[in-house]
């Protein structure tokens, strides 16, 4: 994989205040990629099976994960990617506020395949989203989904 | 008016004196109704048998000691005759019936008896035709009266004694007297007898007083006891009762002594379930001759009310054989309420305080979200916007960013003492010395960038949770290097074993603490410094408080100005 391939990644968030955060630091980071968003559980799933709207459009290379979602939280979207053989390879981070001790390990339990703290400060937060994309990107080799 | 008063006034002294040497006098004399009804009766009737027995005895002398059959008329005047000795014992009889009727009152029938067993030692020494050992009756007798208690029965036997000596000493010396003195003049001798018999009574009266008094105090103290006090016979029956017994059980106070306990005081358990039948530990000690004991058990009341009582039955002994039991008990209605009372508080602080941590702990934590839109977005303007929307722009961000950041701050610490509440773990062992190495490894870039030398004694192994106790070293030692003079920071940790306590403590040479803000410097976010002196938001402090109260300890502080300061805190002892 190489650094100039296009990434795509799927962005489960609710709060636009974060999605465009997100945006920012991803942009920032310069990593080379295409961010689709859903806004809630249901319609990550929906995404992420290509389903409705979302017939046709690509399996994301990464999947970052907000906890506290509307409709279906991402806990329970997490358990159904990893039990679905299709998706269970999608590299998920989950970025999230909470530091509770029983919510880390639920989401380990759940095999994620990292759980991050959304830092407060955004220079921090800055770097940890282009360490997740250079870690990710550069230095893991992923496998080749079937879609591509 | 005032007239009386002087007059009063003067003779005072005189009556007071006069009056009190009466009253001490009349003190001093036993009073015939002191005695329970029951407990006279008994005596009354010994001393009645006592009477009818003399009777006999003076009626058989003739039989027995085989005197003269003469049946004519003067013999019942002629000495050693079977008839006369008869015709003696009348006068014993007549007392005797005196004695026996229940109609009269006590004094009047003491009184019989003793006039009645005087009689009887006179005409004895008659009988024995004057011997003077045959007058040792007469104190035996004196002694037997003593059980009636009561001076009236003794000043008539004395009189009695003076008048019948008198008047038989004048008609027959020879039946009363022995010696040509006395037949001269027997009223003097009458009046000798009498003073003998008076000083006999006197004797009697000084013993039973004596125990009198000792008996007047016990019961005194019994009857002023607050505690309800009742004993048992071996059966279970009542023997006595003291009145705050009566009044807690809600009895009449008529008969009460005798019945057994169960007519008086219905025992059952806390919950009011009755104990098996014969079951109360109170009747067991009339078993086990064990002292029993019950807090909080339940005394049924007459009107079926019941009070909660903390009672002791403990028994007696009478020559190593168990003859009953005492059992007092206390009313703990009050007690109980208040415990209840203050059970209720405690629980309502102990619930009003994890609400309060709760609450400090979710608005923190729910504080921290918006509070990221706020320093993430100042901090992204910064970063595009620095320099390009003028200088008061730049400086409005610098103050937003550096306001969002101290808030973060503050949001994060109080979440870190709201945790010590809601988060602590179970307490272990913990051993203080690995715990201080542990801190000691965190605190490594303050040590060397200070200058810092640790040192400790021998620490000791608590039950503690060794996560908040680390971190109040932390906090502690933290504060020790932080606050230091211009000379590097020397700080030493040690410990003292304080009876069921350690106080362990932490001494350095910094800047010390002016004693006035010794209680200050404990309450969340109080500062002493300013922020640019000393960084901080003021929370290590309260941190620490909280994790040693937590572990039922105390902290605090002593310190001067420029000396250094001493943190000390306790923590329970292993037992």
């Amino acid at each position: 994989m190489t650094n100039n391939k296009q990434v795509e990644i799927l962005l489960v968030e609710d709060n636009p205040g974060d999605v465009r955060l997100t945006m920012e630091a991803l942009k920032e980071g310069k990593l080379l990629n295409r961010v689709s968003l859903a806004e809630d559980g249901v319609e990550a799933l929906a995404f992420l099976h290509q389903e409705g709207k979302y017939a046709g459009r690509p399996r994301p290379d990464l999947i970052l994960l907000d906890l506290n979602l509307p409709k279906k939280d991402g806990r329970e979207v997490l358990a159904e990617i990893k039990e679905d053989p299709e998706l269970r390879h999608i590299p998920v981070v989950v970025l999230t506020t909470s530091t509770a001790e029983h919510d880390v390990l639920k989401t380990y339990d759940l095999h994620a395949n990292c759980y991050i703290n959304k830092p407060v400060d955004f220079e921090q937060f800055l770097k940890v989203v282009k360490s997740v994309g250079d870690f990710w990107f550069s230095v893991v080799i992923l496998p080749c989904g079937k879609t591509r | 008016m005032r007239e009386p008063e002087k007059q009063m006034g003067n003779a005072k002294p005189k009556r007071f004196m006069l009056s009190s040497t009466v009253n001490y006098v009349l003190h001093l004399l036993p009073a015939g109704g002191s005695l329970p009804e029951d407990v006279w009766r008994k005596r009354h009737r010994f001393l009645l048998t006592l009477t009818w027995v003399h009777v006999a005895i003076i009626a058989l002398v003739g039989l027995v000691f085989g005197y003269r059959w003469d049946l004519s008329f003067a013999a019942w005047f002629t000495d050693g005759t079977v008839l006369h000795t008869i015709g003696e014992s009348l006068p014993v009889a007549l007392f005797a019936g005196m004695a026996a009727y229940s109609g009269a009152s006590r004094a009047f029938r003491a009184t019989a008896v003793g006039f009645g067993l005087m009689s009887a030692s006179a005409i004895l020494v008659h009988l024995s035709g004057g011997y003077i050992e045959l007058h040792f009756h007469f104190f035996v007798m004196i002694a037997f009266l003593a059980l009636y208690q009561d001076w009236i029965p003794y000043l008539l036997a004395i009189v009695y004694v003076a008048i019948h000596h008198g008047v038989i000493g004048v008609l027959w010396p020879e039946a009363v007297f022995n010696h040509a003195a006395a037949f001269n003049a027997p009223w003097t001798w009458a009046g000798i007898h009498a003073f003998f018999v008076l000083w006999a009574s006197v004797a009697s009266v000084i013993a039973w007083r004596f125990n009198e008094t000792a008996f007047a105090r016990t019961k005194l103290i019994l009857e002023s006891a607050g505690d309800g006090i009742y004993g048992l016979d071996e059966k279970g029956k009542v023997t006595f009762i003291n009145p705050a017994a009566i009044k807690m059980l809600g009895l009449d106070g008529g008969k009460i002594v005798g019945k057994p306990m169960e007519q008086i005081v219905h025992h059952t358990r806390k919950d009011g379930a009755a104990f098996p039948a014969g079951g109360s530990p109170i009747l067991t000690t009339l078993g086990d001759g064990v002292s029993h004991q019950g807090t909080e058990e339940l005394f049924l009341r007459m009107d079926c009310t019941s009070i909660p009582v903390d009672y002791l039955s403990t028994p007696i002994f009478e020559r190593g054989e168990l003859i009953g039991a005492v059992v007092s008990f206390r009313d703990v209605t009050e007690r109980q309420q208040a415990e209840h009372a203050l059970a209720d508080k405690a629980r309502e602080l102990a619930r009003s305080n994890t609400e309060l941590e709760q609450f400090a702990y979710v608005a923190s934590h729910d504080l921290q979200e918006p509070l990221r839109m706020v320093s993430s977005y100042t901090q992204l303007l910064a970063r595009r916007y620095k320099g390009k929307l003028g200088s008061d722009a730049d400086e409005f961000i610098g103050y937003a960013v550096d306001g969002a950041t101290r808030m973060q701050t503050l949001i994060q610490d109080l979440l870190a003492y709201s945790r010590v509440g809601t988060k602590g773990r179970d307490f272990e062992s913990t051993d203080c010395e690995g715990l201080l190495d542990l801190v000691l490894g965190d605190l490594k870039v303050a040590i060397k960038e200070s200058g810092a030398v640790v040192t400790h004694d021998p620490l000791p192994t608590v039950t503690a949770d060794g996560t908040q106790l680390g971190q109040l070293l932390q906090n502690l030692i933290g504060n020790a290097i932080k606050f230091r003079n211009q000379e590097p920071p020397l700080v030493h940790v040690s410990s003292k074993r304080n009876g069921k306590e350690w106080i362990l403590s932490v001494r350095d040479n910094g800047i010390g603490i002016d004693p006035q803000y010794a209680e200050r410097i404990f309450v969340i976010f109080q500062r002493l410094h300013k922020r640019e002196e000393y960084q901080g938001t003021g929370i290590g402090l309260a941190v620490c408080k909280k994790i040693v109260e937590r572990h039922g300890g105390r902290i605090w502080v002593e310190s001067n100005s420029d000396k250094g300061a001493t943190f000390y805190f306790t923590l329970p002892a292993q037992s």
